[in-house]
């Protein structure tokens, strides 16, 4: 399997390859009988998917091979849009103490707390500065050696090992985490339980795959009987993914296929999950809008709380009260596939992708803004 | 300067006696200095408060003028430097109007302690610029600001030129039915800036494509029809094809396989996480051009050097009108459109 990029993405973006797959979808399609009366449903719960279903025009394709007899819908897969609005005012209110800098990733400097966001914070004169990545939040906190840095750190396990192996690192003493971390599988065990999503199966996110392996969703196939498979970011991989899923319903045998061979293994990466476990232990957790998941965030192990931005900084903020969602906006509906961003009354009117009002507008894997930058 | 300063300092724009020698190191370097010697014609080297271009050098066609302001970090890239881009850059955007050009000024802003020595080579690098296309720097000015005030450098270049089409060139003037052509492979300014200052090296060389398109545009305006021009400069292709469909009022069809695209510059864009299609080129041209006439226009294109992988990338449409519709390599369809806001670092 040693291919150069170039022979790897001409595979993956084949016309050829992609119309040989749709007609295995629509052939399995035919076989059960799926008409638009009694469509199958399947869930991804990655950004980065529904970035791929639109940017290579997918969704298009699906809906002029398939008409309305398979619907792909977008979930929770976009970190941003989930973090919950109590860590964005946290961090809101911690960069109002005298001395300290907040750092964290582009979009999250522009996601809307209850009622303002780190960017208008940014705006009347705090410190907040951007980052690509926890390591810069470190060199941060070893150039301004009279600040406090502090990292609020979003995302699902693909971006945990990074801050783990940060913390283990013994960073500077004027470093410090916010831990917005969330879990993927905890996740799907409450999606999978909404009755009214009334999903036939899921494509699991490939990036947090690599970390977790095949083997942390057997425990979902086997209670809720979902039809499973984990997928790349590349056309056909998402093809192949939706294909392999359907296969399992045509054959009525259920289980985790991975389609994303290249980069997934049945155990995941043990190294990185062996830092995630040493410095991080499950709570339960907020998600946004969604309300709280047992056992679905990570926060420090009592050990580590000197670098808990909570536990150190926690007597010396005041948070303000808690707003959800600004007002009239659905992104709590938009984010588990409820409603679709169109029908979202703010969609494209209030809300834009210049002028977002709501999370799912603001981050880079949120339904909307993807939907508004390549959707018709 | 012989054993003088070996940078510039406040002094040099202060107009004693440095400022002299600094305006003499600049005029030094700059070959072309007036429009011809024709009679009337005044240039920078009378030392005037300004140039003078006689009407006879129009003869009867209308006159083009396009200003830019140049700053790019860092001031020495890979294929070209900030005075190569700022000549490049104003003589393509005359170019676009349908007009061939004639003169330049340029305006210099130097932040004190440029190094002369990179002058130097900024400067013959304007010189070399205006040799090759025959465009004089008619006028110009230099002002030395405290550190700190702009980064290192900055021109300011102005061009002057005739138009020489028979109607005029405007983004607002597509037409449903209209062929799009694409001059060259796009993106290499972008990636080649961004991945040198990422410190990031690939396999190939990935160069800057600035370059003047007098050569490949100039023969090429009394022989088509052409209803609008426009280089994908900031923002990219998606920006410029975003401009012409809404200022024309149609819709505009791109095949996407039909766009060429450097293989190195399509790793690097990978690697970077970004789009080719939203990615700065500084020496290719988008040219609408009615449907008799895309065949021809693309043959004398690719017997250029510059041109020999220009394409047929879409047609115009009646509507729906102002959008811009992308037919990806897999056969799908969506919209494209001008990037959104700037470049963020992102969660995953």
């Amino acid at each position: 399997m040693n291919r150069s990029l170039k022979e790897l993405t001409s595979i993956l973006r084949s016309q050829t390859y992609t119309k040989d797959v749709l007609m295995r979808i629509r052939q399995d399609l035919d076989k059960m009988g799926i008409t638009s009366e009694n469509p199958v449903t399947i869930m991804h719960v990655c950004g980065t998917h529904e970035d791929t279903l639109m940017k290579y025009g997918i969704r298009d394709l699906l809906k002029r091979e398939l008409g309305e007899r398979l619907r792909m819908v977008a979930g929770p897969g976009c970190p941003v849009c989930v973090s919950p609005v109590q860590d964005i005012d946290f961090a809101i209110a911690l960069s109002n103490v005298p001395n300290v800098m907040i750092t964290s990733y582009g979009d999250m400097v522009r996601v809307p707390g209850s009622t303002r966001s780190l960017e208008h914070q940014r705006k009347n004169g705090r410190d907040i500065r951007i980052v690509y990545s926890v390591t810069d939040a470190v060199k941060l906190s070893l150039r301004y050696k009279e600040k406090n840095i502090v990292f609020l750190s979003p995302g699902f396990e693909t971006t945990v090992p990074g801050t783990a192996v940060e913390v283990m690192n013994k960073p500077p003493s004027n470093f410090f985490v916010l831990s917005s971390h969330r879990l993927v599988p905890p996740a799907l065990n409450i999606l999978a339980e909404l009755s009214d999503l009334a999903l036939d199966g899921f494509i699991l996110p490939g990036h947090v795959s690599v970390i977790i392996g095949e083997r942390a969703y057997e425990s979902l196939v086997d209670r809720y009987q979902k039809a499973s498979a984990i997928s790349g970011f590349e056309p056909l991989d998402i093809l192949q993914g939706i294909s392999a899923v359907i296969k399992q319903l045509k054959d009525g045998i259920p289980k985790v296929i991975n389609t994303y061979g290249r980069a997934v293994t049945h155990e995941g990466n043990i190294v990185a999950q062996k830092y995630i476990n040493k410095v991080f232990q499950t709570v339960d957790a907020i998600w946004r809008g969604l309300g709280t998941f047992s056992d679905s965030g990570l926060d420090f192990r009592p050990e580590f709380a000197h670098l808990d931005a909570r536990s150190v900084f926690g007597d010396q903020v005041q948070v303000e009260p808690t707003r959800e969602m600004p007002p009239g906006c659905l992104c709590h509906k938009v984010v588990i596939g409820v409603i679709t961003p169109h029908e979202c009354p703010l969609y494209l009117t209030h809300c834009t992708p210049e002028m977002p009002i709501g999370p799912c507008m603001v981050g880079l894997e949120g339904t909307c803004r993807i939907n508004a930058i390549y959707g018709e | 300067m012989g054993n003088e300063a070996r940078y510039v300092e406040l002094a040099h724009g202060a107009g004693g006696l440095k400022m002299d020698q600094l305006l003499e190191f600049i005029g030094h370097r700059i070959t072309l200095k007036v429009t011809s010697k024709g009679p009337g014609n005044i240039g920078v080297e009378a030392l005037d408060d300004g140039a003078v271009v006689s009407r006879r050098e129009f003869q009867d066609g209308d006159i083009v003028i396009s200003t830019d302001a140049h700053t790019v970090s860092p001031v020495f890239f890979p294929g070209g430097d900030i005075g190569k881009l700022s000549m490049c850059g104003t003589l393509n955007d005359v170019l676009m109007m349908g007009a061939i050009p004639i003169a330049m000024t340029s305006a210099l802003v130097l932040e004190e302690g440029f190094e002369f020595s990179a002058l130097d080579i900024v400067l013959r690098s304007m010189d070399e610029i205006s040799k090759a296309n025959s465009v004089p720097i008619i006028a110009g000015d230099t002002k030395v600001v405290p550190r700190g005030i702009i980064d290192q450098i900055m021109f300011v270049t102005t061009g002057l030129g005739k138009r020489c089409t028979k109607h005029p060139v405007l983004d607002a003037n597509t037409r449903p039915g209209d062929a799009i052509i694409l001059t060259g492979p796009i993106g290499s300014h972008g990636v080649a800036l961004m991945s040198f200052r990422e410190g990031i090296e690939f396999e190939a060389d990935l160069e800057s494509d600035v370059s003047s398109l007098v050569p490949l545009l100039a023969p090429l305006f009394t022989k088509y029809t052409i209803h609008t021009m426009k280089d994908p400069t900031r923002g990219g292709l998606a920006s410029a094809l975003n401009e012409i469909a809404h200022k024309s009022q149609v819709a505009i069809n791109i095949l996407q396989p039909r766009i060429p695209i450097d293989p190195a510059v399509r790793s690097a864009a990978e690697l970077l996480g970004l789009d080719p299609l939203e990615i700065t080129s500084e020496g290719r041209a988008i040219i609408v051009v009615p449907p008799s006439d895309a065949a021809g226009m693309l043959a004398s294109l690719r017997k250029h050097e510059l041109g020999r992988y220009a394409s047929i990338i879409g047609t115009a449409e009646e509507g729906p009108p102002g959008k811009v519709f992308l037919e990806t390599e897999i056969g799908g369809r969506r919209r494209l459109q001008k990037p959104v806001g700037e470049l963020i670092p992102r969660v995953c």
